[in-house]
């Protein structure tokens, strides 16, 4: 049922973010877009609805039935409407010229094989990891418990989840308006999971999947011409992760034992597809990751980490073009 | 400011203290600025790593670093500001940029491919490796899995019971009840010792619940009714004082009554002439659960 759940998550994301991308990219048809893409653009939605929904019942004092109606319907509204907008591009796209994949070329050579090999061994022992490890670095998080006062009581943060006890002084409304707890509840709700195995299982699978296609789109960005240094890349990363399982703070350590808080998403999720997205002038892509951490991590004190990164990268990347120039000026020059 | 400042000092300390993935990512970036690879990369890999390179410089300064966590909201502690640095892209890019130069003439399956590039490859690899913590960990879940397992039958048992469900348990139990069922009350939850939670709410604990958890801690190691905890008060000058305070095992228990608690789970190191004082004092009943004694009030 779990493995059931997260192609749910993959799917049905996959048809949201393909229908977002082709309105937000008019000019380039949707066939011209990576798959990764789809998929990443369709769980921010997902998210941001989640958000929305969240909000919406937090504000009005809904219940939690509420919330998972109107986040429901607002996810089939996005998917009949994604499901129309790709029928029509389909019907643009066969008068426009086809527009190869930046990703096709030769045929793989024994190389490339052994190195997707490698990557596949390594995927599997960090999932074993996720879905066997068992060990959950449950420090300063709530969500289990927050997910189950939701399940029980039917209400958003009325009582107190670590006590099941009525809240007497509440909580910071910039902690309540986050939606993940909410949104892992909407899961339980429709898939009747357990909240244990949806938030410390379900999620964290997900975010690892996500955190591999983010991955693998700065991968293709950063070589394009070679699939093999793609390939190593990519291992690398897969490497790092599973080294760093066993050391606090660093990605590897975040997507295996809490995948499932807002800060974990955003490190291994939402900033790599941000810096993907910055350098491939993709700029509402950013709009949508920084929307997205919002409604995750935010705390109304700060701007968000990936702001900051679009930003600095944005703004890194104009002074080496301009370092890079003058410097090959002089070459010429010279 | 000073301890934001001092905080970033520190951090810095203790961030790299358990690991050296930091120094592969320096490494990473010599390798980026004075090996070459900046002359010939790419746009995207110039542009990333120029970044990264201020991020990192940024971070490592502590005055810098304070900023940086300033505007990240003191809510979250010094290596959180490090989530700005694309480290692990960047170590990444750099050594695919490295084995992609050592593989770029050798067949991975002849001789010669053997000796030049899978022995660098594996001296990357091994680095890799020991930029780790070598399967130390330099944490520690609060309750394993196997522990929560056996709390989850015990709880299980309770339920069987088909009451609505006040608990005051062992830490251990206290920390996974709320997680195995949303139906479970309890007089104290984790934020009782684990600070960061603290910061999710308004609420306070009153002193009866404070000297309940403090008695209950005591009692795990000692395995007696009679404690005592420390007690923090300050006087009109301002300055500290520590005294130590007696705490009344049945005492404790008659307040958790009065709390709501109708299930109490003692530690199962209590001794048996302690429990039978228990039970000849208060109107209540003892039996085995588990690794733990289960006092229920007399209806």
């Amino acid at each position: 049922m779990i493995f059931f759940l997260c192609l749910c998550m993959v799917l049905l994301p996959l048809l949201l973010g393909r229908g977002a991308l082709c309105l937000l990219y008019r000019k380039r048809p949707v066939r011209g877009t990576l798959l990764s893409d789809g998929v990443l653009t369709g769980y921010l939605i997902v998210v941001g609805l989640a958000g929305a929904a969240h909000m919406g019942a937090v504000l009005l004092g809904q219940s939690f039935s509420d919330n998972v109606r109107w986040f429901l319907g607002m996810l089939g509204v996005c998917a009949a409407a994604a499901a129309a907008v790709l029928l029509w591009d389909r019907r643009r796209e066969r008068s426009a010229p086809r527009q190869q994949d930046f990703r096709g070329g030769p045929p793989i050579n024994a190389k490339e094989r052994a190195l997707f090999f490698a990557f596949l061994v390594l995927s599997l022992l960090q999932l074993m990891r996720i879905v066997l490890g068992g060990e959950r670095y449950l420090e300063g998080d709530m969500t289990v418990e927050a997910v189950n006062s939701f399940l029980i009581t039917d209400d958003i943060y009325k009582i107190n989840p670590l006590t099941g006890e009525w809240y007497q002084a509440g909580m910071p409304l910039r902690l309540k308006l986050l939606c993940l707890p909410t949104l892992y509840g909407d899961l339980c709700r429709l898939s009747g999971l357990e909240p244990e195995q949806v938030v410390w299982v379900a999620v964290p699978m997900l975010t690892w999947f996500c955190s591999n296609l983010a991955y693998w789109i700065l991968a293709g960005q950063l070589f394009p011409e070679s699939r093999e240094r793609q390939g190593f890349f990519m291992n690398l990363v897969a490497l790092f992760y599973l080294l760093g399982d066993t050391v606090y703070g660093a990605d590897g350590f975040g997507v295996m034992h809490s995948g499932f808080r807002g800060i974990v998403i955003r490190a291994a999720v939402l900033l790599p597809y941000t810096v993907g997205a910055v350098l491939r002038r993709r700029w509402k892509l950013v709009v949508l990751c920084i929307a997205a951490e919002a409604c995750m991590v935010w705390t109304f004190y700060g701007l968000g980490a990936c702001l900051f990164t679009a930003v600095g990268l944005a703004a890194a990347g104009f002074v080496w073009e301009r370092l890079r120039g003058r410097s090959g000026g002089k070459e010429a020059s010279a | 400011m000073r301890a934001l400042l001092e905080s970033a000092w520190l951090g810095w300390e203790r961030y790299t203290g358990n690991h050296k993935l930091t120094a592969l990512l320096l490494a990473a970036l010599l390798f980026f600025w004075f090996g070459g690879m900046g002359r010939r990369a790419r746009d995207a890999v110039g542009k990333m790593a120029f970044y990264t390179s201020l991020m990192t410089a940024a971070c490592v300064c502590p005055i810098s670093a304070a900023f940086l966590m300033l505007y990240q909201t003191r809510f979250y502690s010094y290596e959180w500001i490090w989530s700005l640095v694309p480290a692990t892209a960047m170590t990444a890019a750099c050594g695919a940029v490295f084995l992609g130069r050592i593989w770029e003439n050798y067949s991975c399956f002849s001789v010669k491919g053997l000796l030049r590039a899978c022995l660098p490859t594996l001296a990357l690899v091994l680095l890799v490796f020991l930029g780790g913590s070598l399967g130390q960990e330099n944490w520690g879940g609060e309750v394993t899995e196997r522990d929560r397992e056996r709390i989850g039958e015990t709880l299980r048992e309770l339920e069987q019971e088909g009451q609505e469900i006040c608990l005051w348990a062992p830490r251990e139990v206290m920390a996974c009840a709320r997680a195995y069922s949303g139906e479970i009350r309890l007089l104290y939850g984790r934020d009782m010792w684990d600070s960061a939670l603290g910061s999710y709410s308004y609420e306070v604990y009153d002193g009866t619940r404070q000297e309940l958890y403090q008695w209950m801690t005591q009692a795990e190691e000692s395995g007696r009714l009679e404690g005592t905890m420390e007690v923090l008060t300050v006087d009109e000058t301002g300055e500290q004082h520590s005294s130590e305070k007696r705490l009344d095992g049945m005492a404790c228990i008659q307040d958790a009554l009065e709390l709501g608690a109708n299930y109490i789970l003692l530690p199962g190191n209590m001794e048996a002439e302690e429990l039978e004082k228990l039970q000849a004092s208060l109107a209540v009943e003892l039996r085995e659960l588990g690794e733990y004694v289960l006092l229920r009030p007399l209806s």
